[in-house]
């Protein structure tokens, strides 16, 4: 009973991450209509930038909030400068994938070659040590990860439902054209999406770091979790990323410690297979919008 | 000097060229019907005067040209464009359609105007909570119009606004065109098939066959023509 409680609060640490980075796929998905293969590796870069800025000197705290700064400008700008030339009507969509690939692979080498491949320690944020909740010990960290992920989803939820920058980006997405003939800037509101997705990929970066180890290739299988919490929630849905990152999490580990045959080291099987399932099934996911619309 | 005034305007998608040189005009407050049959490049017309696509010649409103501007930057200077199909924020729901189209007010402006246009039109205000695209069509034209008229522009385009509605739907729909433009004197520029009831609440109409005008006057003149009236009255 203990080892489940700790497998629950673990998976549901770790799906948390899982649905945040789900988050930052779903932002880009909104804007842009296409999935960002190189999610991951903004996510992995920016923990760099945490590292190297705490190596500096800085405290934890500043240095991931200076990453997240860079992280929102630098989504911003491969927005502007990467997609948009290729227009906002979502034509394009097979060469934008590409193009997101490419900088997967750039964003990979780049980080290598300035960092190396070496595996570098990032503390945990909220330090080291456990909490005991009930008659399960838990990671001080794995807590405070769950917590930061429903603050996060809670500006944005503020954002997005109580704002008028909010309801333009949701206009934005919904319906480029629309929104421009209202006078909407659409371009501006889709670099937001992109920048607020890789501020909070930065976060999740930071977060998931210590657990990992920093290196080049740390968000490959993190990236895989997060396209398949996004599949099962909606891939157009904010909240589905969320509970889908959730479910995910939960999935993985309770698979991993009490299927057998599973272990540690085929896990990433169960995304595989939850992707596929959702997919036949339900294609829309969970929270997805099925497009059905009255004439 | 007309509100909107076009002179040679040409347009089209890619290598393909729709409109030939076309010329029109539409005075403050005035509601000009643009006929013509399916491909005479009447949706092209109204998508080059806002900007979704390219032109070429002159367009100015109010004495500012409108080419080369992008959309949201035309639909600043106060033209409202109704697209086809009526264009809607399908998962959003009615009052926040309204609230995205008072994008060009200050906030505390928005308020009134959506107060305004629920008065107008009851039925969106039963349904303000609802996603628009769960509308019937007639109430997500309705909804589309209002969403235009929220910057309160001082010209609207609209492009086919009976499409798909039911003849009785069609109706009211023209009828609220009609009140609208005699009591806040926003001027029209209509494309329609059903060119009886919109040469009813026009003034002045033109007629386009493959990209160029071949016939313009007011309405009753155009109304009062044999073939037009044959072609695209029917009777």
């Amino acid at each position: 009973m203990q080892l489940f409680a700790q497998q629950v609060l673990d998976g549901l640490a770790m799906g948390a991450l899982y649905g945040a980075l789900a988050l930052c796929v779903v932002l880009v998905y909104r804007a842009s209509g296409i999935v960002n293969f190189a999610q991951g590796e903004m996510a992995m870069f920016a923990a760099f930038i945490t590292w190297q800025a705490y190596q500096w000197g800085l405290p934890l705290v500043v240095a991931i909030a200076l990453s997240m700064v860079v992280s929102f400008i630098f989504g911003a700008v491969c927005e502007r400068v990467l997609i948009r030339p290729f227009g906002t009507s979502g034509a394009a969509h097979l060469s934008l994938i590409i193009v997101t690939l490419g900088l997967m692979l750039v964003l990979n080498s780049a980080a290598g070659w300035i960092w190396g491949y070496l595996t570098k320690e990032v503390p945990p944020m909220y330090g080291e040590g456990s909490v005991t909740l009930g008659s399960a010990a838990v990671a001080k960290q794995s807590v405070g990860i769950i917590i930061t992920v429903a603050v996060v989803a809670a500006l944005l939820f503020l954002l997005f439902q109580k704002t008028r920058l909010g309801l333009d980006m949701r206009a934005a997405a919904s319906n480029p054209e629309s929104a421009r003939l209202s006078g909407v800037p659409v371009g501006r509101m889709l670099m937001l999406g992109w920048g607020l997705a890789g501020g909070i990929g930065a976060l999740v970066g930071a977060l998931v770091a210590p657990q990992l180890f920093l290196q080049p290739n740390m968000m490959a299988a993190m990236l895989l979790y997060a396209f398949a919490a996004a599949t099962l929630g909606g891939i157009d849905s904010p909240v589905g990323a969320l509970v889908g990152g959730l479910i995910v999490g939960l999935l993985e580990n309770l698979a991993g410690t009490y299927v057998e045959f599973i272990g540690n080291d085929f896990k990433q099987a169960v995304a595989l297979i939850i992707i596929m399932l959702v997919l036949l099934v339900k294609p829309e996911g969970l929270f997805g919008t099925k497009k059905v619309a009255r004439v | 000097m007309s509100l909107l005034e076009l002179q040679g305007l040409s347009a089209g998608y890619g290598p393909v060229q729709v409109l030939h040189g076309i010329d029109l005009r539409v005075d403050q407050g005035q509601v000009t019907v643009v006929l013509g049959a399916n491909g005479a490049g009447k949706t092209t017309l109204l998508r080059a005067l806002s900007g979704i696509i390219k032109g070429t010649g002159t367009v100015t409103f109010d004495g500012i040209s409108l080419l080369g501007r992008p959309s949201e930057k035309i639909a600043a200077l106060g033209i409202s464009h109704v697209p086809q199909g009526r264009g809607t924020f399908d998962d959003m729901s009615v009052e926040d359609n309204l609230r995205v189209g008072a994008y060009l007010r200050p906030q505390h402006q928005a308020k009134g105007a959506l107060d305004r246009w629920y008065d107008l039109f009851p039925r969106l205000a039963d349904r303000r909570n609802q996603q628009a695209g769960s509308l019937s069509g007639g109430e997500q034209q309705m909804l589309a119009i209002a969403r235009a008229l929220m910057p309160e522009p001082r010209l609207l385009l609209l492009d086919e606004p009976s499409l798909g509605l039911a003849p009785n739907t069609t109706r009211m729909v023209f009828d609220s065109l009609g009140r609208i433009n005699e009591e806040t004197g926003t001027a029209m520029l209509v494309v329609e098939q059903n060119a009886h009831l919109a040469l009813e609440i026009g003034s002045a109409a033109v007629l386009l066959e493959a990209g160029r005008v071949v016939s313009s006057g007011t309405s009753d003149e155009l109304r009062g023509r044999e073939d037009i009236r044959r072609a695209y009255l029917g009777y």
